[in-house]
C-alpha cells in the first residue's frame, strides 16, 4: 500500500505533535502536586482519579462498581478532600479507591468510625427536611450517609450540585454508602 | 485543493482520536493524566492547526485533485 506523501507529512507532524503535548500535560500535572492528598503515593492517587465515573447518586464512583472488602489489617484511612468532592480510602501509603462527595466538615477535621450504623436518617437545616440512608457514624455527630429526598423531592443525578448544606457529613452514592458501612470500626477520617 | 486537504485532516483525525483512546485506557492502569473529551478535542484542534500552518503556509505541500 503507497501512502500519499502529503498525508505521510500530515502524520509525522501530527504523532509527535501528540506525544509532545502529552508528556507536557503529565510534567505539568507532576509539577503541581499541591493539589494531590500529602502522605500518599503520587501513582496511586492519579490511576484511582482515572478510574473514577462520573457522580451519580445511583452509581459506585469506581468503574466496574465491585470495591473489595477492607479490614481492621488493612490499616484503612479515609481522607476527604473538600475542594475536589472527593474522598480517598487509603491502605498504607497507597490510595485503593477515590469516592466522589459532598465533604460537608471543616478542613483539619479528624475522627474515627464509630460502631453505630443504620437505614434511615433525617435532618432538619434552615426549615429543609432532608432524609438520607445507608449512614456510618463517625467522630461526634458526624454521618456519612446517601441523601434520599429534600422537602419529599428525591435527590437524583448528580448530588454533589446540592446546594443545601448538611453540617457534619460527608454525602456519597448509594452504593458507596452501602460498602462504607462495612468499614471496620476505628477506621480514621481525616479532612483535607 | 481544499477538499484533499480536509479530507486527509479527517484521516489524520480519525488515527489521532484512536491514539487517544489507547492512552486513556493504559491510564486506567498507569499513572498519567486521563483525558477527557473537551481535552482531547482542544488537542486534535491545536494538531490540527499546526498541520495546517506547517503543510500550507510553510512547506507549500499540494494537495492536488490528482494526489
Amino acid at each position: 500500500m503507497r501512502i500519499n506523501p502529503e498525508l505521510k507529512a500530515m502524520w509525522r507532524l501530527a504523532f509527535p505533535g501528540l506525544l509532545i503535548i502529552l508528556v507536557v500535560i503529565n510534567l505539568f500535572a507532576w509539577l503541581h502536586t499541591s493539589q494531590h492528598v500529602t502522605g500518599v503515593s503520587y501513582a496511586s492517587q492519579v490511576v484511582t482519579e482515572n478510574r473514577l465515573r462520573h457522580a451519580n447518586i445511583k452509581h459506585s464512583s469506581v468503574i466496574g462498581g465491585e470495591h473489595k472488602h477492607l479490614t481492621s489489617k488493612d490499616h484503612v484511612k479515609l481522607i476527604a478532600v473538600k475542594k475536589r468532592n472527593l474522598v480517598y480510602v487509603v491502605t498504607k501509603r497507597h490510595v485503593v479507591y477515590a469516592l466522589h462527595a459532598k465533604v460537608n466538615l471543616k478542613n483539619g477535621h479528624a475522627g474515627v468510625i464509630n460502631d453505630a450504623r443504620g437505614q434511615q436518617n433525617t435532618h432538619v437545616v434552615n426549615g429543609k427536611q432532608i432524609t438520607a440512608s445507608t449512614w456510618t457514624s463517625f467522630g461526634s455527630a458526624g454521618y456519612i450517609e446517601s441523601p434520599e429526598t429534600v422537602n419529599g423531592q428525591k435527590v437524583r443525578g448528580n448530588w454533589l450540585k446540592q446546594r443545601t448544606k448538611l453540617t457534619n457529613t460527608i454525602l456519597v452514592s448509594r452504593p458507596d454508602a452501602h460498602w462504607l458501612q462495612k468499614m471496620p470500626k476505628g477506621t480514621a477520617i481525616v479532612v483535607q | 485543493m481544499q477538499s484533499n486537504l480536509i479530507r486527509h485532516l479527517v484521516v489524520t483525525d480519525v488515527l489521532l482520536a484512536v491514539a487517544i483512546i489507547v492512552y486513556d485506557l493504559l491510564a486506567l492502569l498507569l499513572p498519567i493524566v486521563f483525558l477527557h473529551l473537551v481535552s482531547a478535542l482542544v488537542v486534535v484542534v491545536i494538531i490540527d492547526l499546526a498541520i495546517v500552518a506547517k503543510l500550507t503556509l510553510v512547506s507549500h505541500h499540494h494537495f492536488g485533485a490528482n494526489r
